[in-house]
């Protein structure tokens, strides 16, 4: 049993383990990460998937914006108002409190008499439930079509061609059934804005 | 809830089990040193990283050794990522300009990542450089997962063992990251970018709306960091909201890649334990125990999450869907809800949802995952938990039969049960005397949040931090008791770590100079499936024992009352 009174040098082996691993961990892995993937060809991805125009970045795909004008589709309600200088996250009141049921019917209603809708229509719980990030740049497919009538009203476009355009920018789940159907309402009122601006609308 | 989240359900349980499978077979055979044709690729370099070391891979260690290296190179760690956050300043890789951070967050901070918790009192995105996301967060990240890995590892030894040795520490903690946490990270993150988690060193960019003026977009190497996140069991995210920030989690698949990730340790490391000490009915029989109380626990939440939330019944609202509320539309609410209660079962912490906006019963089945914290429980620490749980189950179900209680052929002797109970005790000690303590210094009354909500927030606080799971409610940290919260979780989290582990490697220490007793004298009770019965409600009923009554005070009079 020599093998057992071995003197380790532990605090050796300690500082240069650390050493190594941080350098190897904290800086060549990410560092490498970054290297192969823009040198593979995903640099748009890696770059934070951004949507230019004339060039000038005007959105990131994955990062929802509020859109507001009664004309474009709105997205889900969100604790920071879109704002990323606010931080992310969800809403801090608990589902089963007064206050979640005021704030929820005040927007209910609220978007029932915006909605151009008929009598009876109910909102999709999507659409007046916040989201988990405060950026979901995706609302369901129900929500968009409960949309319909009001962007039809306000851009002037006619109902089958924003239904084209919804369809366009809505996700399926994969292969049948990971994930849910939703739609990009960034990439969705972008396309709807090229449009406005095309007939004059708004410039 | 529909077919098509049925089949969601199944299909990711399925999946996670033929991966951790697969993968924790692979993680038993680098531990016993079975040679592999990786040994061509990786064994110069370990060879290489040995020597400057000085130190002999072949020495196997007795316990106190294994802790002394444990220990020693886990406050290295620590100051290193401490020292980083504290001069996060005046460091390189700051294309913000992003300051320093209060010192004692700094020290809450560095104590968070470096004991596999990852609670998070920062947003990232404003408060964090690339240098600290990279050089702190990213690098604990790894080497947490590894120091829980080779815990458990070395109580498998110490059960196999009978020289008294659980192993080398260096050898076992370089391999857990040369040829399992780096080579599975780098493809997972590749993966991750392709799907759309940013990774560059450009810094944010200001996007020029249509409709809403200037929004800022915050990028950087998030997905070297999304890899071991899950991996490692560790949860911390690059940005405040975590798992649900598109840029974290883009696409349904990139969830599903997680979900996958973050249970492959934890569950593969219990088939790793039956292929070393040639049990694999053992593993089989742990598995379905633990698989059987996450689902338990999934059961519940998905009850809670998919019905209609009754407080909104009578107006016009279409809840067909079920509880929208803290969700991301990119995935079904039964995606979400599982995201949630796995990342609880393994310690995690990292789910795709806003806590703040769950159903209380949900968050009750979460914070019961914390609680047993060996379903299957975080890389490394679930095994050692579950092994715990399991020689107390032994040794009672031993006493009703009358016949000295056996672990695996080797008696359980008084050592043994004396660490295992002490053991036991700590994780409701910890929980229990700093919600006390809040609640009585009227601390946690400083919270913004509906009186109900804040006393689950930090019931919820102190259970994550305890079991280092690292999921919070937002909100509940005022300027006015944040340093009070900050002082009391790095207490507890770092006490929550490192004491059950010293104990587990004392038990290790003690069953390893356990002689085995001669087959005629044992009586085989772990190989019958009755055991693996009363080991499931064992474990449930000591958890519920322990935890009941506060959870009826948070979470179920929430759930109950409205």
């Amino acid at each position: 049993m020599s093998d057992r009174e071995e003197r380790v040098p532990h605090l050796r082996a300690v500082a240069v383990m650390s050493i190594v691993f941080f350098a190897l961990l904290g800086f060549a892995y990410p560092g490498f990460v970054a290297v192969v993937s823009h040198g593979i060809g995903l640099g748009y991805q890696a770059n934070g998937s951004l949507i230019s125009q004339n060039g000038t970045v005007i959105a990131s795909k994955f990062i929802g914006e509020n859109f507001s004008a009664p004309y474009y589709f709105w997205p889900r309600v969100s604790s920071v108002n879109y704002n990323s200088s606010n931080g992310s996250g969800g809403e801090a009141i608990g589902i089963m409190t007064q206050q979640f049921y005021n704030e929820t019917r005040n927007y209910t209603l609220y978007l029932l008499s915006t909605g151009h809708v008929p009598n009876g229509t109910y909102v999709p719980g999507n659409g007046v439930e916040p989201s988990g990030s405060g950026f979901d740049p995706d609302i369901s497919l129900g929500f968009a079509r409960f949309q319909l009538p009001r962007v039809a009203y306000y851009s002037h476009l006619n109902l089958t061609l924003l239904e084209k355009l919804v369809e366009k920018y809505t996700t399926y789940p994969y292969l049948g059934f990971i994930g849910s159907t939703y739609v990009n309402v960034v990439q969705l009122d972008i396309a709807l804005h090229g449009i406005l601006v095309g007939n004059g609308t708004i410039s | 809830m529909e077919f098509i989240e049925f089949a969601q359900m199944a299909f990711l349980v399925v999946v996670i089990l033929v991966v951790s499978y697969y993968l924790g077979i692979y993680m038993g055979r680098i531990y016993l040193g079975k040679r592999s044709f990786l040994d061509r690729y990786f064994g110069p370099l370990e060879n290489g990283l040995y020597r400057l070391m000085g130190i002999n891979p072949r020495h196997e260690m007795d316990w106190k050794e294994y802790l002394k290296a444990f220990l020693l190179t886990n406050a290295a760690l620590g100051i290193i990522a401490f020292l980083v956050l504290f001069f996060q300043q005046s460091l390189p890789l700051n294309p913000d300009h992003v300051g320093s951070l209060p010192p004692l967050l700094d020290f809450a901070t560095a104590a968070s990542f470096l004991t596999n918790t990852n609670l998070q009192h920062y947003t990232g995105e404003l408060q964090l450089s690339y240098f600290s996301q990279m050089g702190a967060i990213t690098f604990l990240m790894f080497t947490s997962a590894a120091a829980g890995i080779v815990v458990a590892v070395a109580m498998i030894r110490g059960i196999v063992n009978q020289n008294g040795t659980l192993g080398n520490f260096y050898r076992d903690f370089t391999i857990t990251i040369t040829r399992v946490l780096l080579p599975i990270s780098i493809v997972e993150a590749l993966i991750f970018v392709y799907l759309g988690i940013p990774q560059t060193y450009q810094g944010a960019v200001v996007a020029h709306t249509i409709n809403m003026g200037a929004q800022t977009i915050f990028r950087g190497p998030v997905a070297s960091l999304e890899a071991i996140k899950f991996l490692g069991t560790n949860g911390g995210g690059f940005y405040g909201a975590d798992s649900a920030y598109p840029f974290e989690n883009p696409t349904a698949l990139s969830a599903y890649l997680q979900l996958i990730t973050e249970a492959s340790i934890p569950f593969g490391l219990i088939f790793s334990y039956g292929h070393m000490v040639r049990n694999p009915r053992q593993a089989r029989m742990l598995v379905t125990v633990t698989m059987g109380l996450f689902l338990v626990g999934l059961a519940i939440a998905l009850f809670a999450e998919s019905g209609p939330n009754a407080l909104l019944h009578g107006l016009p609202i279409n809840q067909v869907a079920g509880n929208w509320a803290g969700k991301e539309s990119r995935f079904s609410v039964a995606e979400s809800t599982f995201s949630l209660i796995l990342n609880t079962y393994t310690q995690t912490g990292a789910p795709m949802v806003a806590l703040n906006q769950m159903s209380p019963l949900s968050v009750a089945s979460a914070m019961f995952g914390m609680e047993v914290q060996g379903s299957p429980g975080g890389a490394g620490t679930g095994l050692m938990n579950l092994l715990v749980y399991v020689v107390l189950a032994v040794f009672i179900s031993g006493l009703m039969v009358g016949r000295t209680p056996e672990f695996l052929g080797k008696k359980i002797s008084t050592g043994v049960m004396k660490y295992s109970v002490i053991f036991i005790m700590i994780h409701p000690i910890i929980i229990l005397a700093p919600v006390a303590i809040s609640v009585m210094s009227g601390f946690a009354s400083l919270s913004s949040l509906p009186p109900n909500e804040a006393f689950t927030a930090l019931l919820y606080e102190f259970t994550s931090a305890a079991a280092n799971n690292g999921s919070s409610f937002g909100y509940l940290l005022t300027q006015q008791n944040t340093s009070f919260f900050l002082a009391m979780e790095s207490i507890v989290m770092l006490t929550g770590r490192f004491a059950p582990i010293t104990l587990a490697l004392a038990i290790a220490g003690v069953m390893s100079s356990t002689k085995p007793l001669t087959q005629t004298k044992s009586l085989a009770v772990m190989d019958d499936p009755i055991f693996a019965v009363f080991l499931f409600l064992f474990i449930i009923v000591l958890s519920a024992l322990l935890f009941l009554p506060v959870l009826a005070l948070g979470p179920l009079a929430g759930y109950l009352g409205g």
